[in-house]
């Protein structure tokens, strides 16, 4: 039984299609200095355009930019983007402050959407088994039938579609995300 | 009161001797090191990555007893000598591999602490004898300490050294004037330890 580490995670978890690209994030990296996210897009057109326009952070009510913005990029293939967004999360956590938010705005073609996704940092339980677990990566096959799903990590939370805001929306017009 | 003094003597040396080792693990500081401005390994996994363990903060209370026998040393006369009493202390040290839960021990890898004792029994001198305090540093299962012992009844006090390896110890006290004893024996503890990231 290993040490336990608190981690962020996404309230919601899974890939949407905008314009020419599919689109995922997740927490990739969470500890004292900060949160890494992995924006992932997939074309699904031959030829896409992707640009992230702006992309923070809101922890308790606490804005933090993205270290650095990565530029627009023609996505052919399977591409990752890496966020990462430095902050003092052991005060954070220290203070109770787990909740927050992460805020895009992606031009994907000729569209541009604002996305806001909740998240949270939470530990269950201060030690957790050290055996090894891994998680699924995108486009890993599906449980064959009859068979027990692959394991997944501690921290995965179970998938939902992004949650966009409606056009011309606020950060206010975005609900909760489902329990 | 030298009766009183005895029979708590006893108790604590049957409580030592069923004393255990417990801890208590606290939340603050939980988050662990990342490397977060350098690109992750696996960007296409959504596993998030394990942090490194920054170690821990321990902070541990011990009690319990010690049973010791020795010499003592006074006006070119050499005397044999025991002494049995309580003793506790409070340590505050660091790790830097955060505990198992299934540890047997969870002790810090090195620690400063304040110990407080007394020589409930002796042989050459009536009881109550002297009372000690020592500041002490400890690495793994070694221990150094120094302070200062009152025998008040008797009005003698005088500094006092204590070498420990484990349960094991030898301690040297002086009496300003008077002498000195010394003594190796061994010691019996419990403790309880909280436990919090660095």
């Amino acid at each position: 039984m290993r040490r336990n580490f608190p981690m962020w995670s996404m309230h919601t978890l899974g890939s949407r299609t905008l314009s020419c690209v599919e689109l995922d994030a997740y927490v990739k990296k969470s500890g004292k200095t900060g949160v890494g996210i992995v924006l992932a897009l997939r074309p699904v057109a031959p030829k896409c355009s992707v640009e992230l326009e702006a992309a923070s952070l809101d922890i308790g009510g606490e804005p933090v930019a993205v270290s650095t913005l990565p530029a627009a990029q023609e996505v052919r293939a399977a591409t990752y983007l890496y966020l990462a967004f430095p902050f003092d999360n052991e005060a954070a956590w220290n203070a109770g402050r787990n909740d927050g938010a992460l805020r895009l705005r992606l031009r994907a073609g000729a569209r541009s959407e604002q996305l806001v996704l909740s998240m949270r940092q939470h530990r269950d339980g201060s030690h957790v088994s050290d055996r090894e677990e891994t998680a699924p990566t995108l486009g890993s096959p599906a449980a064959e039938p009859g068979k027990p799903p692959p394991p997944t990590s501690n921290h995965e939370v179970p998938s939902a579609p992004l949650q966009p805001l409606p056009p011309n929306g606020s950060s206010e017009d975005f609900a909760e995300p489902p329990p | 009161m030298t009766r009183v003094l005895k029979a708590g003597t006893w108790v604590l040396c049957l409580a030592s001797a069923s004393a255990a080792c417990t801890h208590t693990d606290l939340s603050r500081n939980a988050p662990g090191h990342i490397q977060l401005e350098s690109p992750p390994k696996e960007p296409e996994s959504t596993a998030a990555e394990v942090p490194e363990d920054p170690g821990e903060r321990v902070l541990l209370l011990s009690y319990g007893v010690f049973a010791g026998g020795g010499a003592r040393f006074e006006d070119r006369d050499v005397a044999g000598d025991f002494s049995v009493g309580p003793e506790i202390a409070l340590d505050l040290g660091d790790r830097k591999r955060s505990h198992f839960e299934d540890d047997f021990f969870v002790l810090p890898d090195q620690s400063f602490g304040l110990r407080l004792g007394l020589n409930v029994l002796e042989h050459s001198l009536e009881p109550p004898g002297a009372a000690f305090s020592e500041f002490s540093y400890t690495e793994e299962l070694f221990r150094v300490g120094a302070g200062w012992a009152w025998d008040v009844d008797d009005a003698r006090h005088g500094p006092q050294i204590t070498l420990a390896a484990g349960p094991l110890y030898l301690r040297a006290s002086h009496a300003l004037d008077h002498g000195t004893s010394v003594h190796g024996g061994l010691l019996i503890y419990g403790s309880h330890a909280w436990i919090w990231s660095q």
